[in-house]
């Protein structure tokens, strides 16, 4: 038989043809679901805005629409599709369904670093001084920093015989979650009344207040990193059947880790140090993936940065539109909806396991 | 030929392995016994490289295995880890399609293979169905298909080989007879060696070329079926008395 013989009789060519057109149709389908939810989302919020305002270049309008409602979209697409994207890879990385750039310490690592740069901040002017000055990029660099540093502590203590061990590294994560959150209540106890207030909404998330100054390096390094993380998408599905066999495939595991680490940290770094503790986006975007597309496979992670994106922005449309003129902190949102999926997760995964 | 020179590895000041020497050559069918804890899996994982151990020399058909590149020695030998972790809910067909996942471009001959696989292990109602939801057997089909995925097609000029770590463990008498049968072919037409862990002494007596027997951190055995399962090694090594008898010139072992 020649090839072209070959490939007419294959079966496993037919379901690869099969699975590419699908999957095409799909990632065709989420973007421009995507690209509707981030136009509409425009028109959401306190101030009634039509098509029509914005186009008479009614200056008013004009000015909401472009200064504040499309820099804050922006963000909470790149923030958003950021957070599910390093969810998605965590969770293949460490071979378990729950991880999450929050459980294995990034988030509370970041937000430490931060609360500790605020409050210090203000004890010693100079460092005030400084900090000013690279406002926007300081902080996106602390929360790096602080997300790198506590993760690769969670990642030295899980290791043994060389192997991350999942049981200890969740354990690990709990302490270093614990540890950080207990520095950061020590630090807000030195805090003044106004850092506190900040302070306090900030840990709650918020997309309050961005501009395009606060969006575009936040956008820029989680545009990179997810690139750089969808470049390695091939070799962290590879983890998907164990750590051992992507060894025996081939893989230098360490060095792969030690990129998706630092590519994770500092997207979740920046994320935490603009718009605050977002939890269960991570979490919950794969997940939902995998239950609605059960054929997944490695298009779980381009999917994950676009829904994860919409998801954001969606529950930003809700926080701001649910109480107004008042707003909700998001991170009270996706968590008022993140935390109620979790539980049915562990349900499901109960009931699985008495099946 | 895989050749292991005074191979040993503790694990926190247990001797595990200690000064191993054995060779194993192309079209060889090698069954590794030997009772629980006497670090069957540690050897196999030493021997492919994966952990870390102390050896005079470890050679893949005569090349140093510290001079091959991760790439070029995941062509030519794999291992089947004995634990199988499938913490998620993905299909067969994605699953045999992680085993050739290193490849560049998937051509013709990728496709070709992937066929035979699933014809071999008689997989081509399961593609579409979860993973998670097979029975262990039918999952260990499966794994073990991708498994060999890996290095198919073998090349000609250089021999490969397979280490499998108890891939009967969860299959029923039947299919433990069609996996073996399709082993005893791949080695009978490629050039492939396999080592397999396994428990049934009579099953490595009937199938197997040769059987290692593994205890206190050294091969003690290393022959045919018919010269290693004795009453006397069967006494000394696995502390059972047994009877043996002859069919086809291979042992039977009556326990």
């Amino acid at each position: 038989m020649n090839n072209t013989q070959i490939l007419k009789y294959s079966l496993s060519f037919h379901y690869f043809q099969k699975i590419k057109k699908m999957q095409m149709w799909i990632l065709l389908g989420v973007v421009t679901i995507s690209l509707l939810i981030a136009f509409c989302s425009l028109f959401a919020g306190a101030y009634d805005l039509s098509l029509s305002d914005v186009l008479v270049k009614d200056s008013v309008s004009f000015e909401i629409l472009f200064n504040l409602r499309l820099p804050r979209m922006l963000m909470g697409f790149f923030v958003g599709a950021g957070l599910a994207i390093v969810g998605a890879t965590l969770q293949v990385l460490f071979a378990n369904p729950l991880a999450d750039s929050g459980l294995i310490g990034i988030s509370a690592g970041s937000m430490a670093m931060v609360v500790a740069f605020t409050v210090l901040g203000s004890q010693f002017p100079l460092l005030q001084e400084g900090l000013y000055y690279f406002k926007d990029y300081a902080f996106s660099f602390l929360a790096f920093l602080g997300g790198l540093i506590l993760v690769a502590t969670v990642y030295k203590l899980s290791l043994i015989d060389g192997k991350v061990d999942i049981q200890i590294m969740l354990l690990a994560g709990i302490a270093m979650n614990a540890f950080a959150g207990a520095f950061a209540g020590l630090m807000i106890y030195m805090a003044s009344d106004t850092e506190l207030r900040n302070i306090t909404f900030w840990t709650m998330g918020s997309l309050n207040g961005v501009t395009w100054r606060s969006f575009i390096p936040v956008g820029l390094v989680i545009s990179v990193g997810s690139y750089f993380l969808l470049r390695l998408k091939n070799d962290i599905y590879t983890f998907m059947a164990g750590e051992k066999q992507a060894i025996c495939m081939g893989l230098d595991i360490d060095h792969l880790k030690k990129k998706v680490l630092i590519l994770c940290a500092l997207i979740a770094g920046v994320s935490v140090a603009e718009t605050g503790m977002i939890g269960f986006v991570g979490l919950v975007v794969p997940h939902i993936i995998r239950a609605v597309f059960k054929n997944y496979g490695k298009l779980t992670f381009i999917l994950s940065f676009f829904i994860g994106g919409s998801f954001l922005i969606l529950a930003d449309v809700f926080s701001r539109t649910i109480v107004l003129p008042a707003e909700l902190p998001i991170g009270t949102t996706t968590s008022l909806i993140g935390a109620p999926y979790f539980v049915f997760l562990l349900y499901q995964i109960k009931r699985g396991k008495n099946a | 030929m895989l050749k292991v020179e005074g191979l040993s590895f503790k694990r926190s000041e247990n001797i595990i392995l200690n000064d191993i020497h054995t060779e194993l050559s192309p079209h060889e069918l090698v069954a590794l016994v030997g009772t629980n804890g006497q670090g069957k899996s540690t050897f196999i994982e030493a021997i492919s490289g994966i952990i870390k151990a102390e050896y005079g020399e470890l050679s893949y058909n005569g090349k140093d295995i510290k001079a091959f590149s991760l790439k070029e020695l995941s062509r030519i030998r794999t291992v089947l880890s004995q634990k199988i972790h499938l913490p998620f809910d993905i299909n067969v067909y994605d699953f045999l399609m992680l085993g050739l996942s290193q490849r560049k471009k998937l051509n013709e001959a990728d496709f070709a293979s992937m066929d035979e696989m699933i014809v071999k292990f008689e997989l081509e109602d399961y593609l579409e169905r979860s993973i998670q939801k097979l029975s262990g057997g039918e999952q260990q089909r499966v794994v073990l298909a991708k498994t060999i995925l890996q290095l198919y097609p073998f090349k000609t000029n250089e021999n490969a080989y397979l280490f499998l770590d108890e891939p009967l463990s969860a299959l029923d008498l039947k299919v433990q007879k069609q996996v073996i049968l399709i082993l005893k072919e791949l080695v009978r037409d490629f050039p492939l060696s396999i080592v397999i862990v396994m428990h049934d002494l009579n099953f490595a007596a009937r199938y197997c070329d040769k059987i290692w027997v593994l205890a206190d951190g050294k091969i003690q055995v290393n022959a045919s079926p018919k010269e290693s399962l004795t009453c006397e090694n069967i006494k000394n090594y696995f502390n059972i008395d047994v009877d043996i008898s002859l069919k086809d010139d291979r042992p039977v072992i009556i326990y």
